[in-house]
C-alpha cells in the first residue's frame, strides 16, 4: 500500500511501525507524497499541482455506476474552485455543519460522519490540517489525515473537482463557494481507490477514519433502558453520532416518510436538551440530514406548534427555521421513527486532551490466509484453531456502586482492512465476528484443534456480519480469556485489527509459538556405518562417477514415488531435486555423494511417516491447516506469519503433495542450521554482508 | 572483499505509484481472462497468462517454481496473488530481463555460459564475491549451460535479496543484521 517491494518490505514496514510511525502526530505520508515539499515546488515554479496518483481521469470517478462512458459521468469536467467561483473559500466561519451537502453519490453515510465532526474543533483540525486557503501562496494543492486501522495516514489532493452542468457533481457547502468539505471527500475517494468506492457504508466507518475511536451500534427498537443516558455521556465526551432508519426493499432506498424523514439515508445526532414543556420536562434531540434539506416535519419541526408551549428565550435559542437539515423532534418520537444508533467513541488515538477519560487501547494486526490462518468460525471444526489468537487478561473490576456483580468491562473490536478498494474487483466486505474462551492454560503457544473441541465460548461478538467493523460491549469476571476473530467460512483472505477496550487496566497479547527447531542429534553418518545394500543401489544409480546428479535425485525420487500410490503428486519437479541438492551438498560440487545422499534419504523417509500421518484423510496430500502441526511433528515450530508464508510458497491450492512438502522442509532445516552457524554467540543475531546474503537466499 | 556498494535491479517501467489506464491497456485482456472475478492471479495462473502472453517467445516458457518466485518479488500483503498494478509492474521488469538475456545470447540458443551470466551479473551492478558468483550459477546452471527461466529466476532472486539487504543494512556499512525470526522468514519467502 504504501511502497514497493514483497514480504520483505512489510517487515521492514513493521519496524518503522514500532518506532511510532503512524502515531497522533506523526502521520504516514500516504504513496510518500509529502505535502509541504510539494507545495513549495509548486509555489516556486508557479504551476498548479496535478496528482499523478489520482488524476483528473474518468477512472477516478468509479467503476460501475460511475465507470468511463457510463450515463452518470457522460460531460463530467474537472474544474478548480479558482475558476468555478469569484471568491473560493477553504473554511468560512469556521467549518459548520451546513457545510456538508450532498451531492450524486451514495455516500450520505460519510458526509454525515464529516457533518458530526464539525462539532468538535480539535477533531475537525485533526482531519482538515490548518493553514489552508485559496489565496496565500495558493498552489492548487491540499491535504487531509484520516485514521486508516491504527495509523494516521496524510492524503494529498489536487483540487480539481468533477464538475457536471457547472456544478459540483458530489459534495457541496449550502454557501456555494466553500469547498473543503468537497476536498475532503476527494482526498477520501483517493484512500479508497474511487468516488465510487465510496458508495454505501456505515456512518460509524467514517466517525472511526476520521477520529480513530471505536463504534458502537444501537437497534433502537430494542434499545438498552439508559440510552439516553449513553447519548447525553457520548455527546458530553465530544463522541460522534449517527442514526438511520431502516429499508425493508431496495424501493426503500432514500424514500421519504409522510413527516419527512428519509429511509435508508445517515443522519447526524448533534445535541440533547430538556425542556419544560406545558409543565413537564421534555427530552428533545436534534438531528440533521446531510442533504442540507429534508427536514422533519412532526412535532417539534421548526414550524411546529409545541414551540409555542416553551420558554420563549428558550426557543429562541433553539429553534432555527432554517431548511438547512437540522431539526429537533421528541426522544420518544425519535426511538419510533429510527431504527439505528450509532456511536464513535474517541480514544487516545483520537485526542491528546487529558481531562477526558479514555479507554484503555491495545491493540493487533493481523492476516487470514487461505489455508494457515483463515479457519472460519466455530462452524469449522477441523480449521477453526487455526484463526489468529490473542489473550486478554483482565485484572480489575469496575467501579460501579450501583451493581453488585464483579466484573470487568470491556470492548471487543474487529475490523476488516482496506476493502473498499476491492469493491472494483467485485469484491466486498466479509462476514466476520469472534469468540472469546476462558483460558486457563499457562503458556502462551497457539491453541490447538482439541481445545475447541472440548472448550465452548463464553462470549462472543453479538452476530457475524458484513460490517467493516464488528463491536462488542463484554463485562466478564477478572480472569484470562482468548480471543478468535473470524470470518463466517474459511478460507476468506482478509486483513484485520483487533482493538480492545477496556475501563480499567488489562494487559494483552498474540497466541502464538515460538519458531524453534529441535535439533535431533543428527546420526553421525559416516561411509563405513552405511550399509552393504545401500551401497549397492547407489553405485548402480549414480554411475561411474558416484555422485548423483540433479537428473538422477529425480529419476529415483519419482522412480519410489510410484511404488507408493496412496501419494498423490506431479513427481518430483527438477526444480525441486536442485534445491533439494544444493541444500544438502556441501562441498559445492553441485552432486550429492553417498553420504550426504543416505542423510537425505534417511530424512525423506522419516518425512514419509510424518506426512502420512497427517494426510488424515487418506487422500495423498495433505491439507495446508494440517501443515502446521506435520512440520511441528517433523521438529520445526512455526509462527503464524511462517506458516501463512510456507503455505504460499508450497501448497497449490489448499494442499500440499509429497514433493512440495520436502522441499519445504529440506529447505526449513538448511535455514536454520546457516543461521545457527552464522549466529554471534547465542545472541540472536546475525550479520552478513551482501555476498553471505546472497549466497543464502540466492543459492537455495 | 573490497565492498562497493549495492546492485541496481534494472529500471522497472509503468507508472510512478500511478494511477493505470487500465481499460486502454493491452496488457489488461490477457490479464482478465485469467484472473476473472476477484481480479487476482495465483502462480499457476501467472504461468498460464505469460504463457498466452507468448512472454518468453522462442524461449521455453517459465516453469511454476519461478512464477511463485515472481508473486513473492511484488507480493505485499501476503496473499500470494497479483494485482493487475502488479502485473504490470511486474511485465515491465520482466521485458528489460529479457532484452538483457537476448544481447547476450546473441546464438539465440536460449542458453548462455557462466562466464555470459557472470557479466550479466555485473553489469547489471551487482559486486558480489566470487564464491557468491560461483554458488549462484551452480545453482542455476544445467549441464553449464543457463536457460532464461533460470535466469529471470536468479534476477529475481536478486532484486529481492537487494531488497532484503538495504532495509537491513541501516548504517550503510555493507552489513545486514538479521533477527532469528526475520531471517527464517526472509529466506523461506524467497
Amino acid at each position: 500500500m504504501f511502497s514497493i517491494g514483497g514480504v520483505s518490505t512489510r517487515i521492514y514496514k513493521e519496524r518503522l511501525q514500532a518506532e511510532g510511525m503512524g502515531a497522533n502526530d506523526l502521520a504516514i505520508k500516504f504513496l510518500n507524497q509529502d505535502y509541504e515539499e510539494l507545495r513549495r515546488e509548486c509555489v516556486e515554479s508557479g504551476r498548479l499541482f496535478e496528482d499523478p496518483c489520482f488524476p483528473a481521469v474518468p477512472q477516478s470517478l468509479g467503476f460501475k455506476e460511475l465507470a468511463p462512458n457510463s450515463s452518470k459521468t457522460r460531460g463530467v469536467k474537472w474544474i478548480r474552485p479558482t475558476e468555478l467561483s469569484e471568491n473560493p473559500q477553504f473554511i468560512v466561519g469556521g467549518a459548520t455543519r451546513t457545510d456538508i451537502c450532498q451531492g450524486a453519490l451514495g455516500d450520505c453515510w460519510l458526509l454525515a460522519a464529516i457533518a458530526s465532526l464539525t462539532l468538535n474543533d480539535k477533531l475537525l483540525h485533526r482531519v482538515v490540517p490548518h493553514g489552508q486557503s485559496f489565496t496565500n501562496e495558493y498552489a492548487g494543492i491540499f491535504h487531509f489525515q484520516f485514521w486508516q486501522f491504527g495509523e494516521w495516514v496524510d492524503i494529498v489532493i489536487d483540487d480539481r473537482l468533477p464538475v457536471k452542468d457547472k456544478e459540483l457533481m458530489f459534495v457541496h457547502s449550502a454557501e456555494g463557494n466553500e469547498f473543503w468539505s468537497a476536498l475532503l471527500e476527494k482526498a477520501y475517494a483517493k484512500l479508497n481507490g474511487s468516488y465510487e468506492a465510496l458508495s454505501g457504508g456505515s456512518t460509524t466507518e467514517g466517525f472511526e477514519d476520521f477520529t480513530g475511536g471505536v463504534a458502537e451500534m444501537y437497534e433502537l427498537r430494542s434499545a438498552p433502558k439508559d440510552l439516553h443516558r449513553i447519548i447525553a455521556k457520548a455527546l458530553e465526551r465530544g463522541s460522534l453520532l449517527g442514526c438511520s432508519i431502516d429499508i425493508t426493499s431496495a424501493f426503500d432506498m432514500e424514500a421519504v416518510t409522510f413527516k419527512k424523514l428519509v429511509k435508508g439515508h445517515a443522519y447526524s445526532v448533534t445535541a440533547l436538551r430538556e425542556v419544560n414543556f406545558r409543565g413537564n420536562r421534555e427530552r428533545l434531540i436534534r438531528i440533521r440530514n446531510p442533504w442540507g434539506q429534508v427536514e422533519w416535519t412532526g412535532a417539534w419541526s421548526d414550524n411546529s406548534s409545541e414551540w409555542n408551549g416553551i420558554d420563549p428565550s428558550e426557543r429562541e435559542e433553539l429553534n432555527n427555521h432554517m431548511e438547512d437539515g437540522e431539526f429537533w423532534m421528541s426522544f420518544q418520537e425519535f426511538k419510533r421513527q429510527f431504527s439505528r444508533l450509532e456511536i464513535c467513541n474517541l480514544t487516545p488515538d483520537a485526542l491528546s486532551d487529558d481531562s477526558q477519560h479514555f479507554w484503555n487501547t491495545i491493540q493487533f494486526n493481523g492476516t487470514w490466509r487461505k489455508g494457515s490462518t483463515a479457519g472460519g468460525c466455530r462452524n469449522n471444526p477441523n480449521t477453526f484453531w487455526i484463526n489468529p489468537q490473542y489473550k486478554i487478561t483482565l485484572l480489575e473490576e469496575d467501579d460501579d456502586p450501583e451493581d453488585n456483580e464483579v466484573a470487568c468491562t470491556f470492548m471487543v473490536a474487529l475490523m476488516q482492512k482496506d476493502r473498499r478498494r476491492f469493491r472494483k474487483q467485485g469484491q466486498d466486505m466479509h462476514t466476520i465476528g469472534f469468540a472469546l474462551y476462558e483460558f486457563l492454560g499457562s503458556q502462551n503457544v497457539h491453541l490447538k484443534k482439541d481445545f475447541f473441541l472440548r472448550h465452548s465460548s463464553c462470549a462472543r461478538s453479538e452476530t457475524f456480519i458484513n460490517l467493516r467493523e464488528v463491536s462488542t460491549r463484554l463485562r466478564l469476571p477478572p480472569g484470562e480469556y482468548l480471543i478468535v476473530p473470524s470470518t463466517f467460512e474459511p478460507g476468506k483472505e482478509a486483513d484485520f485489527v483487533l482493538r480492545v477496550f477496556t475501563e480499567k487496566q488489562s494487559e494483552t497479547q498474540e497466541m502464538d509459538d515460538e519458531i524453534s527447531f529441535n535439533l535431533e542429534d543428527e546420526e553421525a553418518v559416516s561411509e563405513e556405518n552405511i550399509d552393504a545394500s545401500f551401497k549397492k543401489m547407489f553405485a548402480q544409480l549414480s554411475g561411474e562417477d558416484m555422485e548423483i546428479s540433479v537428473h538422477e535425485l529425480r529419476t529415483i525420487l519419482n522412480r519410489v514415488m510410484t511404488k507408493h500410490r496412496d501419494l498423490k503428486t506431479d513427481g518430483f519437479s527438477l526444480e525441486s531435486c536442485r534445491c533439494m541438492i544444493n541444500l544438502m551438498d556441501k562441498d559445492g560440487s553441485a552432486r550429492l555423494g553417498i553420504v550426504e545422499f543416505q542423510i537425505l534419504w534417511n530424512k525423506i523417509r522419516k518425512w514419509l511417516g510424518v506426512f502420512r500421518q497427517f494426510d488424515l484423510d487418506k487422500s495423498g496430500t495433505m491439507s495446508s491447516y494440517e501443515m502446521r502441526l506435520a512440520v511441528e511433528s517433523a521438529g520445526f515450530k512455526l509462527n503464524n506469519k511462517l506458516h501463512q508464508i510456507l503455505v504460499a510458497r508450497y501448497s497449490d491450492g489448499d494442499v500440499i503433495d509429497f514433493d512440495n512438502f520436502v522441499c519445504c522442509l529440506v529447505k526449513l532445516e538448511a535455514m536454520f542450521k546457516s543461521f545457527k552457524e552464522l549466529e554471534k554467540e547465542g545472541s540472536g543475531v546475525a550479520e552478513l554482508n551482501i555476498s553471505e546474503v546472497s549466497h543464502f537466499l540466492l543459492s537455495k | 572483499m573490497n565492498y562497493q556498494g549495492y546492485g541496481a535491479p534494472p529500471a522497472a517501467g509503468g507508472y510512478p505509484g500511478g494511477f493505470p489506464g487500465q481499460q486502454q491497456d493491452p496488457l489488461y485482456g490477457y490479464f482478465t481472462a485469467i484472473a476473472g472475478q476477484d481480479g487476482q492471479i495465483s502462480a499457476e495462473e501467472l504461468q498460464a497468462c505469460l504463457t498466452q502472453a507468448n512472454f518468453s517467445g522462442g524461449y521455453r516458457p517459465f516453469n511454476l517454481e519461478t512464477c511463485r518466485l515472481m508473486i513473492s518479488m511484488l507480493d505485499r500483503d501476503m496473499s500470494y496473488s497479483m494485482g493487475f498494478n502488479e502485473f504490470k509492474e511486474l511485465w515491465a521488469v520482466l521485458n528489460g530481463w529479457k532484452q538483457h538475456f537476448m544481447s547476450i545470447d546473441r546464438d539465440m540458443s536460449g542458453t548462455v555460459d557462466p562466464q555470459e551470466m557472470n557479466q550479466a551479473i555485473s553489469s547489471m551492478g551487482y559486486r558480489l564475491s566470487p564464491q557468491a558468483m560461483n554458488s549462484i550459477i551452480k545453482r542455476y546452471s544445467s549441464q553449464g549451460k543457463i536457460t532464461f527461466d533460470d535466469y529471470v529466476a536468479c534476477c529475481v532472486k536478486l532484486r529481492s535479496l537487494t531488497d532484503v539487504f538495504r532495509k537491513r543494512d541501516q548504517a550503510q556499512q555493507g552489513m545486514a543484521t538479521f533477527q532469528y525470526d526475520d531471517f527464517i522468514h526472509c529466506t523461506m519467502s524467497i
